[in-house]
């Protein structure tokens, strides 16, 4: 027995052009919540990875597709977390030849990371605790979303998503 | 959209994307099991996070590689619900088509799915064929 609720039949249908996405790679649950509703709100599609596993995955995902490009437009990655540490995925995007741009997030002083990630071709890499304002301009010089929003646009808390401010 | 490819070799076409949440194994394996069957790529989340996950990656490859994807999901879960998981995403104005299925009969639930956008609300026990015909209305398997 089933209740049909009358929607849009068939595929979904593209009205938009798709917001640009990032990769969250972070095993701290508060901070990754936070930096993933900042960027939301700044208009990107956001794909939270919790672990190595979970990235791994979603990276198969792609790899299983067979296409040209299948890369999201931006990665973010905590260098330190269970299963998989970010600097090995950056390591696998570029054996992939992925030129996808990366954000390497790590402790405070580690100079390690620091070279290795320079090596690699990473040219952002943010020490913790994250300055989110900082994080936020950094993704809107690597990806432009399709709203320029203001420079120093604080993010209030209306309880409201704008999305009455993106044309699309 | 295309991609560049050999053209001596054209790439096969892709099959469209399954995410079948819910905490009741059998259940969810059942699903995917008989969908995978059908010819579909599917994949299984367990919870709320993995479902919240799942259909974000699931969205993105959808939008990438222009692929079909169906959203199928248990509405109660651990963790994150589905319904939770489809409203933050909906504030987002995503729009994959998605199944729910729930086993209360409870009128806010349904409300809940119907302004959600949910295609339709199963209620549990539900025929497993039935569901298959849906996907597939959804998201037809493509021929050569």
């Amino acid at each position: 027995m089933a209740m049909k609720i009358p929607q849009q039949l068939g595929p979904s249908p593209k009205l938009a052009p798709a917001p640009p996405r990032v990769l969250l790679a972070e095993d701290d649950d508060d901070m990754r919540h936070l930096v993933a509703d900042a960027l939301r709100r700044d208009g990107y599609f956001v794909i939270e990875a919790p672990d190595g596993a979970r990235l791994r995955q979603f990276v198969d995902l792609l790899l299983r597709s067979g296409q040209a490009d299948p890369r999201p437009e931006l990665v973010i990655t905590d260098v330190h977390m269970p299963g998989l540490s970010g600097l090995e995925v950056v390591e696998w995007l570029r054996e992939l030849d992925w030129l996808t741009p990366v954000i390497v997030v790590t402790g405070f002083g580690d100079r390690e990371t620091r070279q290795r990630a320079a090596e690699l071709g990473v040219t952002t890499v943010l020490e913790k605790p994250i300055d989110l304002a900082a994080l936020r301009r950094r993704v809107r010089e690597l990806v432009p979303p399709d709203i320029p929003t203001t420079e120093d646009e604080p993010l209030e808390d209306t309880g409201v998503f704008a999305t009455s401010r993106r044309s699309r | 959209m295309s991609t560049l490819h050999d053209s001596a070799n054209p790439p096969a076409l892709e099959p469209p994307l399954v995410v079948v949440a819910d905490d009741d194994d059998d259940m969810r394996m059942l699903v995917a099991a008989r969908l995978r069957d059908e010819g579909y790529d599917v994949m299984e989340a367990e919870d709320g996070a993995a479902l919240d996950f799942l259909v974000r990656a699931v969205q993105h490859a959808s939008w990438r590689e222009d692929r079909e994807a169906v959203v199928l999901s248990d509405i109660r879960m651990p963790g994150l619900s589905g319904i939770e998981v489809l409203a933050s995403l909906r504030r987002e104005d995503w729009r994959l088509p998605v199944i729910l299925w729930t086993g209360f009969d409870d009128a806010d639930v349904v409300r809940a799915a119907s302004r959600l956008g949910a295609t339709a609300l199963l209620h549990k026990p539900f025929s497993v064929n039935d569901l298959v015909a849906r996907v597939r209305a959804l998201a037809p398997i493509p021929t050569e």
